[in-house]
């Protein structure tokens, strides 16, 4: 941790059997703190815990509180060191809203602009949805759809390399791209993850357009079975055209591996934040 | 459950203490070391499970992240295995103070019963009892085993993606997304294998086999798997409900 940040511990939410909050989260705190700032906040990426795929989002926290933002990154119900409602399942919506609740509380900041990777991507649109509280949302390899030019993109390569083609069918069969389903208690405890229609995430772009809610979307190469082009997101949604950058880098995995792909896109968080100030 | 930070201010370390739940906290408490890097990922929630059911039959637990991963503080290129090891014993007494507690047990999965080892020998580490789950060969062999799987998940993916979407080559530092310095990368590879010179037990899941060496009566079978040599398991949680019990059960009878 950088000698001008402070992390501390937020517990916050109904409390739990033992009188302790049932959700958990760190907040990275700046040591001059910019009020007109949005707080940044970073749920879970798929059942990983709050620390994200390869300490991701700890990086980004520190990184961005050293530009002068408060970032909580925490736990919804039923993941890391978080716990669902007692008798009631886990709901991401709800528990982001606790959390911007228990930020509030804090008086931090006004509004909210969430950081989502994947699953967090989605419970940023969902949170968004119902609460304007949330101004903005940075999404990784979020919601995708399928565009005219993307079908004929998939169908070229099909053609020209059928071999690559035919290996990933195979490669869909293979042990190492199998989901596994024996994940105990917390594949049990956590939210099962609802992926909304094309019609519904252009329903509610329209909706954060209104508000002008500030969107960035960031596409990488692992989820080429949906995204093949820079422009895809934009060809499927012209409103976003103009409003929204959009970032596709195939040479990046969708957990980012490398410790050069987090760093570019932490420095694309950071240019677009950078964006948002002028 | 209690989160904290403790350690050094300048160098704080994150830790969950779970508190004995009902009745009278035993003598002995529990500390939880946990292992390094896609293994760390993996057995989060399954560590938390655990330290539920050791706090359920009476132990006070303490589970926490070494300096430089997970919440803890520092950069992950500036974490050393001394600092590992100096971790472990800030714990142990962070946990002594917290719990009121006369001696602990430690509990240490895959890399993290080696550090615990380490710890004893090379700081002077005191437990009244040591397990080790599921205790790599050595640290040699738990960092083969680590780029082997890295390597496969790696060309795995490879393989999917068509030429000009290849994915870039790994850095000089890092090791399938953890900061792995020289100096760290050596230390790893030199630590020998866990030591039966002191009370220790063996928990060894379906799919492991126990230390060399162990006396037999000191091995203890998991009801559940570990997947820890399948790369198809690398971005699967590990959550052992059954596991987890039976150790609480097997600790709770044999320490006071």
């Amino acid at each position: 941790m950088s000698q001008d940040i402070r992390e501390s511990i937020l517990q916050f939410g109904e409390p739990e059997p033992g009188n302790e909050k049932r959700l958990l989260g760190i907040l990275a705190r700046p040591s001059q703190p910019d009020p007109t700032l949005p707080v940044i906040v970073i749920p879970n990426t798929g059942f990983e815990h709050r620390v994200g795929p390869n300490r991701l989002h700890v990086q980004i926290s520190r990184a961005l509180a050293a530009a002068g933002y408060y970032v909580l990154r925490f736990d919804l119900g039923g993941l890391g060191d978080s716990s669902p409602p007692v008798g009631h399942a886990a709901s991401m919506v709800k528990d982001s809203q606790l959390a911007m609740d228990a930020l509030d509380k804090l008086k931090l900041g006004r509004n909210y602009l969430f950081i989502g990777l994947c699953s967090g991507a989605n419970d940023a649109h969902q949170t968004a949805r119902v609460d304007e509280r949330i101004v903005g949302m940075f999404c990784l390899d979020g919601h995708a759809f399928e565009s005219p030019r993307f079908r004929q993109l998939r169908l070229k390569k099909r053609l020209l390399h059928p071999w690559r083609s035919l290996r990933n069918v195979i490669a869909r069969w293979l042990p190492q791209f199998r989901a596994h389903q024996s994940m105990g208690s917390q594949g049990a405890e956590a939210e099962i993850i609802v992926w909304p229609s094309k019609q519904q995430v252009e329903a509610d772009y329209q909706l954060f357009l209104d508000r002008q809610m500030h969107m960035a979307f960031f596409f990488t190469g692992d989820i080429q079975s949906v995204y093949l082009y820079a422009e895809q997101h934009y060809d499927v949604f012209p409103m976003l055209r103009g409003w929204a950058p959009v970032w596709f880098l195939p040479h990046i995995d969708h957990t980012l591996t490398r410790r050069a792909a987090r760093e570019e896109m932490i420095a694309h968080i950071h240019k677009w934040l950078s964006s948002l100030k002028d | 459950m209690q989160a904290i930070h403790f350690g050094d201010p300048k160098r704080p370390l994150f830790g969950c203490h779970h508190p004995a739940v009902g009745g009278q906290a035993r003598r002995t408490a529990v500390l939880v070391c946990g292992s390094w890097g896609l293994e760390y990922m993996r057995s989060y929630r399954g560590l938390r499970l655990l330290a539920q059911r050791l706090s359920g039959v009476g132990f006070d637990t303490l589970r926490f992240d070494y300096s430089g991963t997970g919440d803890s503080s520092g950069h992950g290129l500036d974490a050393r295995l001394e600092h590992w090891l100096q971790d472990i014993l800030t714990a142990r007494q962070e946990l002594l103070d917290l719990s009121g507690a006369d001696d602990i047990a430690v509990v240490g999965l895959r890399f993290g019963a080696l550090l615990a080892d380490a710890a004893r020998v090379q700081r002077g580490l005191k437990a009244r009892l040591y397990v080790d789950w599921d205790a790599p060969e050595s640290g040699s062999a738990y960092v083969a085993l680590m780029q082997a799987l890295a390597q496969q998940w790696d060309n795995a993916k490879q393989w999917r993606r068509s030429r000009d979407m290849q994915l870039a080559p790994f850095g000089s530092k890092e090791l399938y997304g953890q900061a792995w310095s020289e100096p760290l990368a050596q230390a790893m590879q030199a630590l020998p294998g866990v030591s039966w010179e002191v009370p220790r037990l063996s928990y060894v899941s379906t799919d492991h086999l126990a230390p060399a060496a162990s006396p037999p009566d000191r091995v203890i079978a998991s009801p559940d798997a570990g997947h820890w040599q399948d790369s198809s398991w690398i971005n699967t949680p590990w959550v052992p409900a059954a596991a987890a019990a039976r150790l609480a059960e097997t600790l709770g009878k044999e320490l006071p």
